[in-house]
């Protein structure tokens, strides 16, 4: 350290003054906000009182609250929704990947669903899931099915919105789309001349050459499905009996309508450390499925 | 002289502005702004106000502020709306802070909140000291306002949840009034039997189709639930608040009559049907009767924005118990932390006053159509008459009067998570035939006495 020259030094301030601005950024409202929270986490608030410290109370809590077990159990089975969307987002990313007329109106419609407001999404689901009018209900009447109630239906509100969210697969897609054309055509030509099938083409190219996507979108499709809280707050408000109280949703009633700010910190808490957890497992195992070129 | 910034004044001002940054991050703003710092504004006084609502509530407030300092020079008021959620996670943050606005509006759970957490100051004394001008007994809803015989407030609004019907439906169908029922014979001639009968005669399948149309009944919501239970002879709590009673005999036999109307009497639509978002519902003329609050509702008169048929207001049908009606204010209460007590109490006392409504209501400010009357002399003022002649005013002035207990809200821990997440929620189940009356109701108390025990 103390070898290092004047240059050195002045580079360090320099770069350290550079991102300041960032720096003061993170600490006043993300790291700052973050220990807050971890301290109101050890305490028992309501918002408007004294807080009072518990020490871990509100983690202890947590073991015997059904409602907690309930929400992570329905926000895990809602992970259900990221493989589904991994496969169709690439399935078509493969289709948008070809050299047909008016492939820019298609990419653009698949995609548009993606930037669209939660809200809006949600109140146009509404619809499509009502048990009497819904489009989904009144084609299954055409080929002799009765539909459920959807969303009132302890049984198939989740499943619903694990449906729906197959509505925002452009994101992903457009992502694959971007890591299709990013693989030289030469490896395509070659195997062609060996007489290599499209699957086989598939199987030992186009995903290998992928799988850095295929690692983000899934990272971030878990991160997001923990996360999820519009369709729920809007839609189903948790329920029919709560079988659609994601853990967001729960963390927020907790938070904003029922002032238990001290459990909900820890909610959060807690939250942040599932993520943790699920995110360090895809990356320790990344290493046997994911190919990076150059090593 | 060189006017090129060096990259060494550059670093130089961007530490300085960091610095700045953070202390500005770290600032805490005053509570109230005193005034100017010259010498001739020395005398004036600002007091904050702040209140949920919408923007349209904005030139109200502001106007209101006007005619107070008209009568009250040096001392203004300033306006703060918020709408619902940020106002009830805000104030909550600003009364903890110590820095609430001079006054603020609190509906009965942020004003419980409020007192048990010192952020308000009795106002019983200001009261006394106002004497007849200010004339206590004219105000409603007492009860809201008092803890252990203390007033903490006077109401900003005051609202009834009643039920509205379609008069023109009826009319056509031939059937008596609700109105007309409760009127002439009471809880004899307006009770859940002549709600059901009623409510068969009038659902119907208007297309041939085998599929219900047109509803009697839209549903009850958290608040007219509540009424239905009580109406009934049920109670969620006992007196002393330490125990769950919502699965007694009678609040179960209030839960059954909910549910039947769904799976027996078939007069309301099911909760999965999500009617409403299919436009059946009371303002598409496709429900016969529906909840409504007396202070939004009747927006609904308003030129521009009326219904296509008449309608009016009844009271939720008498059970057993008789009729009961959930009603509520916002209180207007004087912060803790105010330097400035005594002027923001006289703001309350206009804000509430039956001045406020008819000078308001002669510079177009029309208070019937955002806020509830705030003392039963208002309930003979043009300014209630006149933009609400078309209902039976008598019939909202009942809900005040059926508004039992009083305060309806229950003082318990955590109030609206008791009755609009564990009632609804077990109410929905009973209604979707999930549950039976009494499962639901023993799973309600289940998981009341565990938030009673939380809160212990």
């Amino acid at each position: 350290m103390l070898g290092k020259s004047k240059l050195y030094w002045k580079n360090v301030f320099e770069g350290y003054a550079f991102i300041s601005l960032w720096i003061v950024g993170f600490v006043v409202f993300t790291a700052g906000a973050l220990l807050g929270s971890f301290s109101i986490s050890l305490t028992k608030w309501n918002i408007v009182g004294t807080p009072e410290f518990i020490g871990i109370g509100n983690y202890q809590k947590m073991i015997e609250d059904e409602f907690f077990w309930k929400s992570l159990k329905v926000t895990l089975i809602f992970l259900l929704n990221v493989p589904l969307n991994l496969a169709l987002g690439l399935f078509l990313a493969m289709l948008l990947n070809q050299k047909i007329r008016l492939i820019g109106l298609f990419r653009t419609l698949f995609y548009l669903p993606s930037v669209t407001a939660g809200v809006a999404v949600s109140l146009l689901w509404l619809w499509i899931f009502n048990p009497r009018f819904g489009v989904i209900n009144v084609l299954l009447k055409y080929i002799g099915i009765k539909g459920p109630a959807w969303l009132g239906s302890e049984t198939w509100a989740l499943p619903a919105l694990i449906v729906m969210s197959v509505w925002g697969v452009g994101g992903g897609m457009l992502i694959y789309l971007g890591a299709l054309q990013g693989i030289p055509t030469a490896f395509y030509e070659a195997a062609t001349l060996d007489g290599a099938s499209a699957f086989q083409k598939f199987r030992r190219i186009t995903v290998p050459m992928i799988t850095p996507v295929l690692l983000l979108n899934l990272i971030m499709g878990v991160i997001g499905s923990f996360q999820v809280f519009t369709q729920a707050f809007i839609m189903t408000k948790g329920g029919p009996n709560y079988a659609t109280l994601f853990y967001v949703l729960y963390l927020y009633q907790n938070a904003f309508q029922w002032f238990n700010m001290g459990y909900a910190s820890a909610l959060a808490w807690v939250l942040f450390l599932v993520i943790l957890a699920f995110t360090f497992l895809i990356l320790r195992t990344s290493s046997s499925w994911v190919y990076y070129e150059g090593g | 002289m060189s006017t090129q910034l060096s990259r060494r004044s550059m670093l130089k001002w961007m530490a300085a502005g960091s610095t700045t940054a953070a202390l500005a991050a770290c600032a805490v703003p005053a509570a109230t702004d005193s005034g100017g710092g010259d010498m001739a504004d020395m005398e004036d006084i600002t007091i904050g106000w702040a209140r949920h609502g919408s923007e349209g509530d904005v030139p109200t407030e502001t106007g209101l502020a006007e005619l107070f300092k008209s009568k009250n020079p040096g001392v203004s008021v300033e306006p703060l709306v918020l709408p619902w959620g940020d106002y009830n996670t805000k104030i909550p943050v600003m009364v903890a802070g110590g820095t609430a606005p001079d006054t603020f509006g609190c509906h009965p759970a942020l004003m419980a909140e409020t007192h048990t957490a010192g952020g308000s100051i009795p106002l019983t004394d200001f009261i006394d000291a106002y004497g007849a001008d200010l004339n206590y007994d004219d105000v409603v809803y007492h009860g809201d306002a008092l803890f252990d015989g203390v007033v903490f407030g006077l109401p900003q609004k005051s609202c009834t949840h009643q039920l509205r019907y379609n008069k023109t439906l009826l009319e056509e169908a031939g059937m008596p009034s609700p109105g007309d029922l409760y009127w002439e014979q009471g809880a004899d001639g307006w009770n859940w039997n002549t709600f059901i009968e009623m409510g068969k005669e009038l659902t119907k399948d208007l297309d041939g189709d085998g599929e219900t149309d047109q509803y009697f009944y839209g549903g009850s919501g958290g608040t007219n639930q509540l009424a239905t239970i009580r109406a009934a002879g049920g109670e969620v709590f006992d007196e002393a608040i330490s125990t769950c009673t919502i699965n007694s005999p009678d609040a179960v036999e209030g839960i059954k009559f909910m549910a039947d109307l769904v799976l027996e009497h078939k007069i309301q639509p099911p909760p999965e049907m999500q009617a409403s978002e299919l436009g059946i519902n009371f303002n598409t003329g496709k429900i016969v009767m529906a909840g409504g609050t007396t202070c939004d509702s009747v927006r609904d008169l308003r030129e521009g924005y009326e219904l296509p048929f008449e309608w009016d207001f009844v009271l939720v049908p008498a059970g057993k118990a008789g009729f009961r009606c959930w009603g509520d204010t916002d209180q207007i209460v004087v912060s803790s932390s105010s330097e400035h007590a005594q002027e923001a109490f006289d703001w309350s006392v206009y804000r509430s006053s039956l001045d406020a409504w008819e000078e308001g209501y002669d510079s177009g400010i029309k208070l019937a159509f955002s806020d509830g009357p705030t003392r039963y002399s208002i309930f003979e003022s043009k300014a209630y008459t006149e933009p609400l002649g078309a209902l039976d005013i008598p019939m909202i002035r009942e809900g005040y009067i059926n508004t039992i207990p009083n305060p309806f809200v229950p003082r318990s821990p955590q109030p609206y998570r008791v009755l609009f997440t564990v009632m609804t929620t077990e109410v929905d189940n009973a209604l979707r035939g999930a549950k039976t009356a009494q499962e639901a109701a023993d799973d309600m108390c289940a998981q009341i006495e565990e938030i009673l025990a939380e809160n212990t």
